[in-house]
């Protein structure tokens, strides 16, 4: 598939604790928060229903605070009584983060913010505590595995042709809040110094998994690892290793330089806002796993089916025959198939 | 499960793109033949394969009985647990209403246990229920543990449909809790039979044809099981969900470091340039092996995972020293898949580490996992040993050694000498019913051999790699050429 122009639909996950968010059906562009809400300590549980003497299903009547409000120390969570009145009052400043189903309210003081930013310029679709989905129109290339938090920046070239490896000597701070398109590689200089200079994030057709791992920690897998914090957001469009990006994926990114952009890393997606009739993508070619497993590439010339090959392996299996010699069958794959 | 029983039918096993469909006649039962299936397979009578994955989060105050216990059971179950919250974690309110939204469960169990555990595990359900009651769709909750206990949870969880299943401490708790972990992998899908559950099948049924202990050991691309059974039909098994040498190998290295995976490489390899193959390979269903550097890899991967399904079933509490000396070991899935015999025979021989007399044995073409697929949902009524027997080949008998003996065998009627020398593992020639007596061990009986012969290993256990590349890999590769699989 490739590059597409449609309705896509995004979903952007909320951390706990969200205090304001936009509504539904609100028009929202990529870059613009969604939400926020605050990183909160511990909690203290304020004894509600059983101070007041009430069931806890009646102690929606007595509430004079909702769920998720900020409170100052003495501000008064519940009330029951007029002459002799009980009620529950906030220890401290902070949010009523939870309300116990027997009756009780968790009181937690702010410790930090939080902000969820849009990756997709459209609608808001769905708004509550746990998700904010935008449904929007745009170019969209899917990709392989992404990595760090989500990012919106202008998207610009930095390699010369598909198969190069994005130079660290390429970025400097002048790239500061681009998408910066790499080649068939990204190494973990690249990346590391990407982020430094302020660049929004990394696209290419491959990063090594070594590097990855310096960069994320070792609890990196190929599933990619969406993230929020302040690190350097890369996605990976065809696998690990070396992958030179095919024609018909690189000269619609060069066609599109300029142009603004975003990648969101839980889904592997790179959206990029420009017209319909800005780019004229063909359909990608196959793309095809290296015998010893260490890079994928596209399958570029025409290849017909060999027959049973037995491979240096001693595996013996249906092979196409390329120019580079047989390769398994089930080595090669569609450049959009489900892996 | 009885699916109906038609006199002619067919099984898919699946792999992780493609699947293996094998028809059958089921009355009595004999497999007549099977074919690749590159694409999705419809309209077979019943299919093998892993089920959905189910995201399990479980909650639970931190009581050693009930973990061992649960622990059992999701091993049991093939459950993919996602997250295991304990009551002293040491994390506040918010932290784990943040982790357990971050999580999308599926699936939570809440290990209820005593009422002094209640005050704590109801804390774990507020939590729940702060981070996860808006989800879509909203997860199940399944308390187990005493009446009272699970009645003071049902308020808090109330958003989650619960469902109240016997103690996870006692047998009718660990097998309602299976049962239900595997339901929802099952989902809706009709004619599913879990890989789980044909392993089990074929595990009982070897060990009814050989009137002893087997011991059934499967790698596939994203699961490992380890399955035990004894002739009397008991059943112990280790499911390992997302573990395995295909998509799973990414989190086999997780797991265990990329350091676990490579000692069993018998060639020098750097660790990015090994850690780049093993993602590639995660990405690329039913990627195939096609150069010997990539096909050593699919090997190390296949034992480390087996490694982690002994270690996970040893920390469940499960007798690993009974299925290490199970007189039958049968290797199946990718790991019995690898090109040469001798690479599936050292697959179970440094795994599973055998301490008593066995014969091996390896499924060609997922034969006898679509054997025990097909007696696991009761579509053949008689001919399920007769079916194994057709495809039982053993490929070698294995004998360990803890130290050096002086070994009597006796194979076609001949008689021989042999010197086992401490640390040594090799290959003698040797074919049919083979009858060991040894001098200076205790070791002593009969088995058949295979092609592949009567394999002496006498490298001790546990079976110890050296640290250092320079002797490790000489060692390994030597090992490797003594059975014929380098």
């Amino acid at each position: 598939m490739g590059w597409r122009y449609a309705l896509w639909t995004v979903d952007h996950p909320l951390p706990f604790g969200a205090t304001e968010r936009v509504g539904l059906g609100d028009p929202v562009h990529a870059g613009d928060i969604v939400a926020s809400g605050s990183v909160l300590g511990a909690a203290t549980s304020v004894p509600g229903a059983r101070r007041l003497g009430i069931p806890a299903g009646d102690l929606a009547i007595a509430r004079r605070v909702a769920t998720g409000a900020e409170v100052e120390r003495g501000t008064v969570l519940a009330r029951t009584g007029r002459r002799f009145a009980r009620s529950a009052v906030a220890p401290f400043d902070g949010r009523l983060v939870h309300v116990t189903a027997d009756g009780d309210f968790l009181v937690a003081p702010v410790v930090d913010r939080w902000a969820v930013r849009a990756t997709l310029d459209g609608q808001v679709t769905r708004s509550d505590t746990s998700v904010v989905t935008i449904e929007g129109t745009a170019w969209c290339l899917p990709g392989l595995a992404g990595y760090g938090p989500d990012a919106v920046g202008e998207l610009t070239l930095a390699v010369d042709a598909p198969v190069d490896e994005l130079a660290p000597t390429r970025v400097d701070v002048r790239l500061r809040g681009a998408i910066l398109i790499g080649g068939a590689r990204m190494a973990a200089e690249a990346i590391t110094r990407a982020h430094a200079c302020g660049a929004a994030g990394v696209v290419a057709g491959a990063a090594p998994a070594g590097g990855l791992r310096v960069v994320y920690g070792d609890d990196v897998t190929a599933d990619g690892l969406p993230t929020r914090d302040d690190r350097p957001t890369v996605l990976c469009l065809i696998g690990f290793g070396t992958a030179p990006l095919p024609n018909e994926i690189f000269r619609p990114l060069v066609a599109l330089a300029g142009s603004r952009a975003a990648i969101h890393t839980a889904s592997a997606r790179l959206f990029v806002f420009a017209a319909e009739d800005a780019i004229t993508p063909g359909d990608p070619p196959a793309v095809l796993l290296a015998d010893d497993h260490s890079g994928v590439r596209p399958l570029d010339a025409p290849a017909e089916l060999a027959g049973v090959v037995r491979f240096p392996s001693e595996v013996e299996t249906e092979a196409l025959m390329t120019a580079a010699g047989p390769v398994p069958l089930a080595n090669v794959l569609p450049f959009d198939a489900h892996r | 499960m009885t699916l109906s029983a038609p006199a002619s039918a067919t099984v898919d096993v699946a792999h992780e793109a493609r699947a293996r469909r094998w028809s059958y006649t089921a009355e009595p039962l004999a497999l007549a033949g099977s074919e690749l299936l590159t694409g999705p397979a419809d309209g077979a009578t019943a299919s093998v394969g892993p089920g959905g994955r189910v995201r399990v989060v479980v909650l639970g105050a931190p009581d050693g009985t009930i973990e061992t216990a649960a622990r059992r059971a999701f091993l049991a179950a093939g459950a993919d647990l996602a997250l295991w919250l304990r009551s002293n974690d040491g994390s506040t309110f918010a932290e784990r209403a943040g982790v357990l939204r971050r999580a999308r469960p599926d699936l939570v169990v809440v290990l209820g246990g005593d009422p002094r555990h209640a005050d704590a595990v109801l804390g774990l359900c507020e939590s729940l229920r702060a981070g996860c009651a808006e989800q879509t769709p909203v997860p199940r909750a399944v308390v187990t543990g005493d009446a009272r206990t699970t009645s003071r949870l049902h308020g808090a969880l109330a958003a989650f449909g619960v469902e109240v299943l016997p103690d996870v401490r006692r047998v009718e708790g660990q097998a309602a809790l299976v049962g239900r972990v595997r339901e929802f992998r099952k989902g809706t899908r009709a004619g599913l039979v879990l890989r789980d559950e044909a392993l089990e099948a074929l595990a009982r049924a070897l060990a009814r044809i050989a009137g002893a202990p087997s011991l059934v050991a499967d790698v596939a691309g994203a699961t490992t099981s380890l399955v035990g059974a004894t002739a009397e039909g008991v059943v112990s098994a280790a499911h390992l969900s997302g573990i395995g040498v295909g998509s799973g190998a990414d989190s086999v290295v997780g797991r265990g470091g990329l350091d676990a995976v490579r000692r069993w490489i018998p060639r020098p390899i750097d660790a990015p340039g090994l850690l780049e193959r093993v993602f590639n390979r995660a990405r690329w269903p039913d990627g195939i092996a096609a150069d010997g550097l990539a096909l050593s890899l699919e090997i190390a991967l296949a034992h480390e995972a087996l490694a982690h399904a002994f270690g996970d079933a040893a920390a469940a509490g499960l007798p690993v020293a009974q299925l290490r000396s199970a007189p039958v070991i049968c290797v199946t899935g990718r790991a019995a898949d690898l090109p040469r015999p001798a690479q599936s025979l050292l697959v179970a021989v440094d795994a599973v580490q055998p301490t008593a007399l066995c014969s091996v044995l390896r499924d060609e073409a997922d034969a006898l996992v679509a054997i025990g697929a097909i007696a696991a949902a009761g579509l053949a009524p008689r001919g399920v040993d007769r079916a194994i027997g057709t495809h039982h080949r053993p490929l070698a008998l294995v004998a360990p050694f803890e130290r050096s003996a002086i070994l009597r065998i006796v194979s076609g009627g001949v008689r021989r000498d042999e010197t086992v020398e401490r640390g040594s593992f090799r290959i003698i020639a040797a074919e049919g019913t083979v009858e060991l007596v040894a001098k200076g061990t205790p070791l002593r009986g009969r088995g058949v051999a295979g092609p592949l012969g009567l394999v002496l290993d006498a490298r001790g256990r546990p079976l110890e790699l050296p640290l250092r590349d320079a002797e490790r890999i000489p060692a390994l590769a030597a090992w490797f050429a003594s059975v014929g699989a380098l």
